[in-house]
C-alpha cells in the first residue's frame, strides 16, 4: 500500500502545483489520447521529451516516478513481449514456428511501451502535483452540464469528496482492527490462499458495519444540515482559472501541430 | 504464575510508508510485578498507547528488551515464541466492541481460544464461564453482538480477551464512552480480576477521578519517557509534577485546594475522594 | 415572544406495528437562551426525543413548534436553520476535507453567494475559536476541535437552539471542559440555547432545568437542585456528595442541596 506512488500528493511549489486542476486534467486526458494518434518514430521521441520536461518541471525526482512504473513493469514487459513475438511485417530478424521477431514488431513493441510508460509517467505527475480535493473539484465542474441528463452530479461530488476525507480513518480503523484481532491470536499472511482469505473475515466485517453506521450518521448529519438532492448549491471552493492555464492548454495544441508537422512531413 | 513485565532501554518508532517516525518511546526501563494494577497517564501523543503495544509484540522495539515473564521480545523473536505471548498478555484496545464480528456471542468469545489451539467443546466451556464473570447472562451467548447495548459489547469484547486466561490484562482506556454506571461496572470487573486472579494488569487513563478513586499505582509518561512511577497518591501530592506533565486534579484535591486558599490554611493530607475531603475537613476542624 | 421550542404531548414508536410507545405523553416548551440538559438511561428515549426535535423523525402523535412554527415535512428545512444538532461521534458529523469547507456545507445547501459564505464562515470560526484552523483537515484535530467545528456549522446557519446528543461522550476530560467553557460562553454572551442530552451530571447540575426521562415518558422537569433532592440514586456534582458525607458523619450542615459556592459561603459562616 505504502509503495503506490500513482494516487498520492507530494507537496511542492512548482508551476505545476500552481496549475488549475482542470487545466491538469484536460491536458492530461488529451495527451494520452494523443498518444493514440502518433504513429512515428520522431513523433513518440517529441512525446518522450515533453514528458521528461513536464517530470522535470514538477520539482519531484525522477526516482519517485520511476518508482511508481516498478509495481507494473512485467505488466509491461509481457505485452511488449507478447507484440514482439507475434507481430509480422517489414523485415524478419528471426523466425522460429509461431515466434517471429519481425522490424514491425520490435518498432510496434517500442510504440506499446512507451504508451504505457508514458501514461502512468503523465498521470502520476497529475496526481503527484494536484490535491486530491482539487481532482475532485475539477471533475465536479466538468460533470455539472450533465445534471441536464438528470445524472446526479451534486451526489457525485459529494461522494467523491466524503470517500477521500474518510480515507485516512479508513486505514486508521483497519489497522486498530487488525491489531485487535492479531493480540487475540489471528494471523494474517499465511497458509494457502483460502486460509487467508478466511483470516481478513475478522477484518472485513467490522469494517463494513462501521462503515455502515458512519453512512448513516453522515447522512443524517448532511440533512439536518440541509442538504437536498436536485436543489441547486453554491460553492464554497472555488476555483480560478490563470493565464497560465491556458498557456498550459495552449502548448499542448502546440505540441499537437507539431506531432502532426512530423507525421505529414515523413 | 510469575509473570513480571520488564522493558530494558526500549526505545521504538512506527514505519509510515517510507519514513521512519521520531521516535514514540526513548530510552524506556520499567518494571511491573506480577499481580500489580498499575495505571498510565500522560497528555496525548505521551507513548501510552505504545508502552501497551511492547508488551504483545504489535510494537517491535527498535532498540532494547522487552520481557514478558520467561519469554524475551525484539526483533530477532520467532513466530511461536511471539504467539504464546499474545495469549499471556491480553489486550484491550480502546472501544473494544469494534472489533467484534462474529455471528453470535459465543463464536466471538470463543475466536481468541481457538486461535490459541484450544478445543471447539474447551472453548465453548470457557465462553460459558467468562460470559458470566464480566456480568452477562448465559441467553447472550446465542445472540448477535449488533444486537447488544453499547456497555454490554463491550464486556462481550472483555470477555473475548479473559477466554484466552491471560496473565496479563492490558487495557487501553477500557471506561472510555460508557455512562458513568458502566464506567464503574467495568471498572469494578477489571479489580475483580486483579484481585481474585491475581492478574498483573496495567490499564491507560485519562480519567483523573478513576485514578484516584481505584488505583494505587501509576505511571507517567511525557514525551516517549517514563518520568514517574511510583504511587498516586505521592504523585497528587506534589502539583508542580501534575502541572509540569500536563496532569490534572481529581475534583475532590482541587476543592481541597480551592478552601486551601480562601481560608489560608494547610491541609496536613490530600483528599482524592469526598470522603477523605469530609475527614480533612474535619481534621482541620473546619466543620 | 413565546417559547423557542414547544413540545406538544408528542408519542412515537419505531415499530409500527406495535402498539408500545418507545415515547408517549412527552411535553414541555424551551425558552429562549435557556439551557436544558435532558438525562435519563439509555433506553429512555433521549436520543429519539433529540431525532424528533430536528425533524429525523416525526411523531405519531402531537406537534412540536419551533419559534412558533409547526414541524412537518414542508416546514423542517426552514426550521433546520433555527435548530441544529450536535451528534456523539466528532468524526461521523465532519463532512467537509478541511475545517472551513465542513462549516460551508450547510451554506452551500442553502444555495448562499460566495461573499456571504465567506463571511459567515470567518464569523462562526472565530466564536468557536477555530479560526487558526481553518485549513487543516479533519486528522489533524482533537474530538474537541471537531465537534467544535460542528457547533460552528450549526452557527453559520444562524441556529438558535442547539440540541447536543451526548456530544461530549466520546471526549477525554480536556476536550469536553474546553467545549463546555465554549458553548457556555455562547450561551451567556450569545443567547444560544442548549438542549443538551448527557450523563454528566456535572453538566446536568450547571443547566437552567433539567427534564428527565424514563422509560420514554417525562419523569420530571425542574431545577438541578430540585432533582438532586428528589432523585436520590443521581449523582449529584461533589459539594453536594461532600454534604451528604458529613451529614452522615453526624456533622452539622446545610439541610439543602448546595453547590461548590453555597459550601464555601456556609464554611464562612461557620468559621
Amino acid at each position: 500500500m505504502n509503495k503506490l506512488i500513482l494516487g498520492r500528493y507530494f507537496h511542492g511549489t512548482s508551476i505545476l502545483h500552481h496549475l488549475d486542476p482542470r487545466a491538469k486534467l484536460l491536458a492530461g486526458i488529451y495527451f494520452i489520447f494523443m498518444l493514440f494518434l502518433a504513429d512515428h518514430f520522431y513523433s513518440y521521441l517529441l512525446l518522450w521529451g515533453f514528458t521528461f520536461y513536464v517530470m522535470y518541471l514538477s520539482g519531484i525526482s525522477f526516482k519517485i516516478y520511476f518508482r511508481g512504473v516498478k509495481p507494473l513493469i512485467w505488466l509491461i514487459l509481457f505485452t511488449v513481449t507478447l507484440q514482439i513475438l507475434f507481430t509480422s511485417g517489414g523485415h524478419i530478424y528471426f523466425d522460429w514456428g509461431i515466434f517471429t521477431i519481425s522490424q514491425f514488431g520490435v518498432i510496434n513493441g517500442l510504440y506499446i511501451f512507451s504508451r504505457f510508460v508514458m501514461i502512468i509517467l503523465v498521470s502520476t505527475v497529475i496526481t503527484l502535483t494536484t490535491k486530491p480535493m482539487e481532482l475532485t473539484d475539477a471533475i465536479h465542474y466538468f460533470l455539472r452540464p450533465l445534471a441536464i441528463f438528470k445524472i446526479p452530479v451534486n451526489e457525485i461530488s459529494i461522494m467523491l469528496s466524503i470517500s477521500l476525507r474518510f480515507i485516512p480513518n479508513l486505514m486508521d480503523e483497519t489497522q486498530k482492527i487488525m491489531d485487535a484481532q492479531k493480540a487475540r491470536g489471528a494471523e494474517f499472511g499465511e497458509g494457502s490462499i483460502f486460509q487467508q482469505m478466511k483470516a481478513l473475515v475478522p477484518i472485513f466485517l467490522p469494517l463494513f458495519s462501521s462503515s455502515l453506521n458512519r453512512a448513516e450518521d453522515l447522512a443524517n448529519a448532511m440533512e439536518i444540515r440541509g442538504y437536498q438532492s436536485n436543489k441547486k448549491r453554491s460553492s464554497f471552493r472555488r476555483l480560478k482559472w490563470h493565464w497560465k492555464d491556458t498557456f498550459c492548454l495552449f502548448t499542448l495544441l502546440l505540441l499537437t501541430a507539431s506531432v502532426m508537422l512530423i507525421q505529414y512531413f515523413t | 504464575m510469575v509473570m513480571e513485565i520488564k522493558l530494558k532501554h526500549v526505545s521504538a518508532d512506527y514505519r509510515v510508508g517510507p519514513m521512519r517516525s521520531p521516535l514514540i518511546l526513548n530510552n524506556v526501563d520499567l518494571q511491573i510485578k506480577t499481580g500489580s494494577l498499575t495505571a498510565v497517564v500522560g497528555h496525548t501523543g505521551s507513548g501510552k498507547s505504545s508502552l501497551l503495544k511492547t508488551m504483545n509484540g504489535l510494537l517491535m522495539p527498535k532498540e532494547g528488551n522487552v520481557y514478558i515473564g520467561p519469554y524475551e521480545i525484539n526483533q530477532k523473536i520467532n513466530k511461536k515464541e511471539l504467539k504464546k505471548i499474545r495469549q499471556v498478555v491480553g489486550m484491550v484496545f480502546q472501544f473494544p466492541e469494534s472489533q467484534l464480528f462474529a455471528e453470535t456471542v459465543e463464536k466471538d468469545i470463543c475466536f481468541g481460544p481457538l486461535n490459541f489451539g484450544v478445543s471447539l467443546s474447551e472453548a465453548k466451556k470457557i465462553a460459558s464461564e467468562v460470559i458470566e464473570l464480566v456480568g452477562l447472562d448465559q441467553s447472550i451467548l446465542s445472540k448477535s453482538p449488533h444486537a447488544l447495548s453499547g456497555g454490554q459489547k463491550r464486556r462481550v469484547a472483555i470477555a473475548g480477551i479473559l477466554a484466552m486466561k491471560p496473565d496479563i490484562l492490558v487495557l487501553d482506556e477500557p471506561g472510555a464512552g460508557l455512562d458513568p454506571e458502566g464506567k464503574k461496572e467495568i471498572m469494578n470487573l477489571i479489580l475483580r480480576q486483579n484481585e481474585e486472579f491475581n492478574i498483573t494488569t496495567i490499564l491507560v487513563t485519562h480519567d483523573m477521578e478513576d485514578l484516584a478513586r481505584y488505583m494505587k499505582d501509576v505511571i507517567v509518561m511525557d514525551k516517549g519517557k517514563i518520568v514517574y512511577h511510583d504511587s498516586v497518591r505521592k504523585l497528587f501530592e506534589n502539583p508542580k509534577l501534575v502541572s509540569d506533565w500536563n496532569l490534572d486534579f481529581p475534583e475532590a484535591r482541587k476543592l481541597q485546594l480551592k478552601i486551601e486558599q480562601e481560608f489560608q490554611i494547610r491541609f496536613p493530607s490530600i483528599a482524592l475522594t469526598e470522603e477523605e475531603l469530609a475527614n480533612s475537613l474535619i481534621e482541620v476542624g473546619l466543620i | 415572544m413565546g417559547p423557542i421550542i414547544e413540545v406538544q404531548d408528542i408519542h412515537f414508536r419505531y415499530d409500527k406495528r406495535t402498539q408500545d410507545y418507545n415515547l408517549s405523553g412527552i411535553s414541555f416548551t424551551v425558552n429562549k437562551g435557556e439551557w436544558v440538559s435532558i438525562i435519563g438511561h439509555n433506553g429512555s428515549g433521549k436520543s429519539t426525543l433529540s431525532r424528533l426535535l430536528v425533524g429525523l423523525l416525526t411523531p405519531d402523535l402531537g406537534m412540536i413548534k419551533v419559534n412558533g412554527i409547526e414541524l412537518n415535512e414542508e416546514t423542517k428545512w426552514e426550521i433546520r436553520t433555527i435548530i441544529g444538532m450536535v451528534f456523539q461521534n466528532p468524526d461521523n458529523q465532519f463532512l467537509g476535507t478541511t475545517v472551513q469547507d465542513d462549516v460551508a456545507f450547510g451554506l452551500e445547501n442553502l444555495n448562499i453567494p460566495y461573499e456571504e459564505m465567506k463571511k459567515r464562515v470567518d464569523n462562526v470560526l472565530e466564536l468557536v475559536s477555530m479560526t487558526d484552523f481553518r485549513e487543516h483537515d479533519p486528522s489533524l484535530l482533537s474530538g474537541g476541535q471537531k465537534q467544535r467545528v460542528a457547533i460552528a456549522s450549526a452557527l453559520a446557519l444562524q441556529s438558535q437552539v442547539i440540541v447536543f446528543d451526548e456530544a461530549f461522550v466520546m471526549l477525554d476530560p480536556k476536550s469536553r471542559t474546553e467545549l463546555l467553557q465554549t458553548l457556555r460562553n455562547l450561551n451567556k454572551h450569545y443567547g444560544l440555547t442548549v438542549i443538551s442530552i448527557t450523563h454528566d451530571m456535572n453538566e446536568a447540575s450547571n443547566s437552567d432545568r433539567i427534564i428527565m426521562l424514563e422509560k420514554g415518558k417525562i419523569s420530571f422537569i425542574g431545577t438541578p437542585k430540585e432533582a438532586f433532592i428528589n432523585y436520590s440514586e443521581l449523582t449529584p456534582p461533589l459539594p453536594e456528595r461532600l454534604r451528604r458525607v458529613l451529614l452522615e458523619k453526624g456533622r452539622k450542615v446545610p439541610n439543602d442541596y448546595i453547590n461548590e459556592e453555597e459550601l464555601v459561603q456556609w464554611l464562612w459562616k461557620l468559621n
